[in-house]
């Protein structure tokens, strides 16, 4: 927040015009907006990013309850511990570009410009070192949360735990050597292009197995279909959209052509929106009840998870056409001939739009009046359903003992309450 | 007699030894992010090194060789004595920590001392980027940017330098209020953690800065 | 039958202490969580206005509604709200922080709140 704080005064004083990736030699050497500001101000976010990772990283290796193992671990856990890891790696590199940003504006003395023996290169490479992972960042989590909700409302174990949780690590490894494909018409060598577009294909294969097994989750279980899993199962199509739309970001000759396009900008809106936007929203509401002690009106919010799923498409699919039909981004105006599909999306971006304020009104109104929820009421495992809704101060009265693998829907059927039902 | 200062069990430890392996964790992989954040610094070095070595050749041998050597003897002194201050808390003889931690904070200081030494008598050389640099031999662009990350990578390094002291005499005074004994001083193993690491860091910055100079005398 | 009545008072995290202060400066993983969904939610929506004024801009071919400078700030400010101040927190800080507990929590949130109010009376000092 300090480091927002910091943002937000430049925001006011005049704004930055770079572009969030402040590529030199424009963010250097010839914009005139706060970008010292605003790189100060990411900057100080950084510590606090890192002394989370660090946090996570420390409880998890040395403060699990008494009988938790590594692979008893919720998957949530699993996945929150690869982005520690990335945030922990990542960060620093940022913060330090960053700096170096700031110290060639403050002090003229040209890190990056050519003038001055510098190289512009050199600074898309220490962000996108950091930049990619981060990206990762975004989205593993964002994992985890459907990881959660879609064993829940399946009433089944999660297809593959150990698969689904060496896929996180995997992302996480993998993600630190694919930075180049943000750089392939940045002039480096055709030699590293192709490493780089190699070695993005193989950071596809985790997050394809992770769609395999929430698929395969999801086959023969008892669904129900609550708020929480449309957005889950929302997330699982459009993540998989974006992640394909990514494999052909990653072959160059495609990519020649649509770099710098609104292509790009569909495929991460897909992920970062599509898919962690509506896993976030769906993570909400599954643990609102546990946060709250209320529950949330669900006919509404079924209602709401449907407009942003279709505002949420009708906003960002003309972009891929937009892109390949060579609309680039970051353009103010455009080609008489691009209208119509930017009409559409803005109109898609109103209903979006529209889909999130509603669950801002009736979250916060279900706070006051909604309905008082009981410990545990989509009869879900995980330790978190245990405690009262909401959880009092010290979380548990008795220190837990977990003996029991996670997700143990058929052995906890009685505990949790849940009728058998026959399927033919 | 006063009994000795045991680990306060913060509420969400099970026993003192989780609290200590968990602080410990903690420190290190803190110094990895300190590792990547420094790593960024000599990445970009080692870049621009590579495809301009005679001019930071050129650069190399205008440094003090003699004072960066001294202070590199002087830096690894005051891990040795930051070492002398954990090996004194864990065997209980509080005042030789006292004694050592205040030794490690006066050899840090003679450090940064000659450094800022070092600083001005760049600037007196017209070799300081930003404020007065002059060269007048070839590749002079060069030979400024293996000055800017002179001054940028020892800066940082001087400021972490700072910020260890400042640790050090919280700890200080940590001690002389009794806190720790030798059942607990971790926080004393984590400070001494992080001064080493700050020892480590100056001796490749000596290796990258200094060391290339020598031949070209 | 002698019934007892008992006044079922309910005691969790949210009850525990009242005050606006108790909330700041709380060291409970959980009110942390929901102070950090507080803040990343603003940040949500400022980053969404961003996004509106592009995309009302570009209802248009020409730039009828911003100038070109204009738009280049808002897509740079978009783009850092969105990925540094809501993406990146969002599911670690909220949901992460909510269910498991942490060592250092009562620094992070602590350390960028008590600032903020000193940020935020920079940006009213004359331009």
């Amino acid at each position: 927040m300090l480091g927002a704080a910091v943002t937000i005064y430049a925001l006011f004083r005049g704004v930055v015009d770079s572009g969030w990736t402040f590529y030199t030699p424009f963010s250097t050497s010839y914009s005139t907006t706060y970008i010292t500001a605003a790189a100060i101000g990411i900057f100080i976010n950084g510590f606090s990013t890192i002394m989370t990772g660090v946090n996570f990283i420390a409880t998890i290796h040395r403060m699990r309850a008494p009988g938790l193992t590594w692979f008893r671990l919720p998957i949530f856990i699993w996945s929150m511990y690869a982005t520690s890891l990335i945030f922990v790696l990542a960060t620093p590199v940022l913060a330090i570009t960053l700096l170096m940003i700031a110290v060639e504006r403050i002090a003229q003395v040209g890190i990056f410009d050519p003038a001055l023996g510098g190289d512009p290169v050199l600074f898309q490479h220490m962000f996108w070192f950091y930049s990619h992972p981060a990206v990762y960042i975004m989205v593993l989590p964002a994992m985890a949360v459907v990881s959660e909700i879609i064993p829940a409302f399946a009433r089944k174990p999660l297809f593959g735990y150990k698969a689904v949780a060496f896929s996180s690590m995997g992302i996480a490894v993998l993600g630190f050597l694919v930075w180049g494909h943000h750089m392939f018409v940045a002039g480096t060598s055709i030699y590293s292009a192709m490493a780089f577009s190699l070695l993005s294909y193989f950071v596809a294969i985790p997050s394809a197995i992770k769609v395999f097994n929430w698929t395969a989750t999801i086959y023969k279980g008892s669904v129900s279909w609550d708020t929480p899993m449309l957005y889950a199962i929302g997330f699982v199509g459009l993540f998989t959209i974006g992640g394909m739309t990514g494999l052909f970001l990653a072959a160059l000759g495609l990519d020649v052509h649509v770099t710098d396009t609104y292509f790009v900008i569909a495929h991460f809106h897909y992920i970062m929106v599509g898919g962690t936007v509506m896993a976030y929203l769906g993570g909400v509401h599954y643990w609102w009840p546990k946060i709250s002690g209320k529950m949330y009106p669900e006919g509404i919010a079924k209602l709401s998870a449907l407009t942003v799923f279709l505002g949420f498409n009708l906003t960002f699919f003309p972009q891929f056409v937009l892109g390949y039909l060579g609309m680039p981004r970051r353009y103010a105006a455009y080609p008489e001939e691009f209208q119509m599909l930017n009409v559409l999306s803005t109109a898609g971006a109103s209903i979006l739009g529209f889909g999130y304020v509603m669950p801002l009104f009736y979250l916060l109104w279900s706070w006051k009046y909604g309905k008082e929820a009981e410990p545990n009421p989509w009869r879900a495992t995980g330790l978190e359903w245990k405690t009262p809704s909401p959880p009092p101060k010290h979380n548990f009265e008795v220190t837990p003992t977990v003996n029991y693998r996670p997700y143990d829907y058929e052995a906890m059927r009685e505990e949790l309450g849940l009728v058998r039902t026959s399927h033919s | 007699m006063s009994e000795p200062a045991t680990l306060e069990l913060r509420e969400q430890f099970a026993t003192p030894e989780q609290q200590r392996e968990t602080a410990s964790i903690g420190m290190w992989v803190f110094l990895i992010t300190e590792v990547m954040l420094f790593g960024g610094l000599f990445t970009a070095f080692t870049v621009y090194r590579l495809s301009h070595p005679m001019a930071f050749d050129a650069g190399s041998a205008h440094m003090e060789f003699l004072l960066g050597g001294i202070n590199t003897a002087v830096l690894i002194c005051s891990s040795y004595t930051m070492a002398l201050a954990i090996h004194s808390a864990a065997t209980g003889k509080e005042q030789r920590v006292v004694l050592f931690l205040l030794a490690t904070m006066v050899i840090g200081a003679v450090f940064l001392g000659i450094k800022f030494t070092e600083y001005y008598l760049h600037f007196q050389d017209h070799k300081a980027p930003a404020l007065w640099f002059d060269y007048s031999g070839p590749q002079a662009p060069y030979v400024q940017m293996f000055f800017v990350f002179y001054f940028l990578m020892t800066g940082l390094h001087a400021l972490h330098m700072t910020v260890g002291i400042g640790i050090l005499s919280v700890l200080l005074f940590r001690t002389l209020l009794g806190s720790f004994s030798a059942e607990y001083y971790t926080p004393l193993e984590l400070g001494g953690l992080y001064w080493h690491f700050i020892d480590i860091v100056w001796v490749f910055l000596y290796a990258i800065f200094y060391i290339p100079g020598l031949h070209v005398r | 039958m002698i019934q007892t009545v008992q006044a079922h008072v309910e005691k969790n995290y949210l009850t525990e202490k009242q005050g606006v202060l108790s909330w700041f400066f709380s060291t409970d993983h959980k009110r942390i969580a929901i102070l950090y969904t507080g803040s990343i939610t603003a940040f949500f929506f400022l980053g969404g206005f961003f996004a509106l004024l592009m995309r009302l801009n570009l209802l248009t071919p020409r730039d009828q509604l911003l100038s070109p400078e204009t738009y280049n700030k808002m897509f740079t400010m978009h783009g850092i709200i969105m990925v540094w101040f809501f993406l990146i927190p969002s599911i670690p800080n909220t949901l992460g922080n909510f269910l498991s507990r942490w060592r250092l929590e009562r620094k992070t949130w602590l350390s960028q709140s008590s600032t903020c109010s000193v940020g935020m009376s920079s940006c009213l000092a004359p331009q």
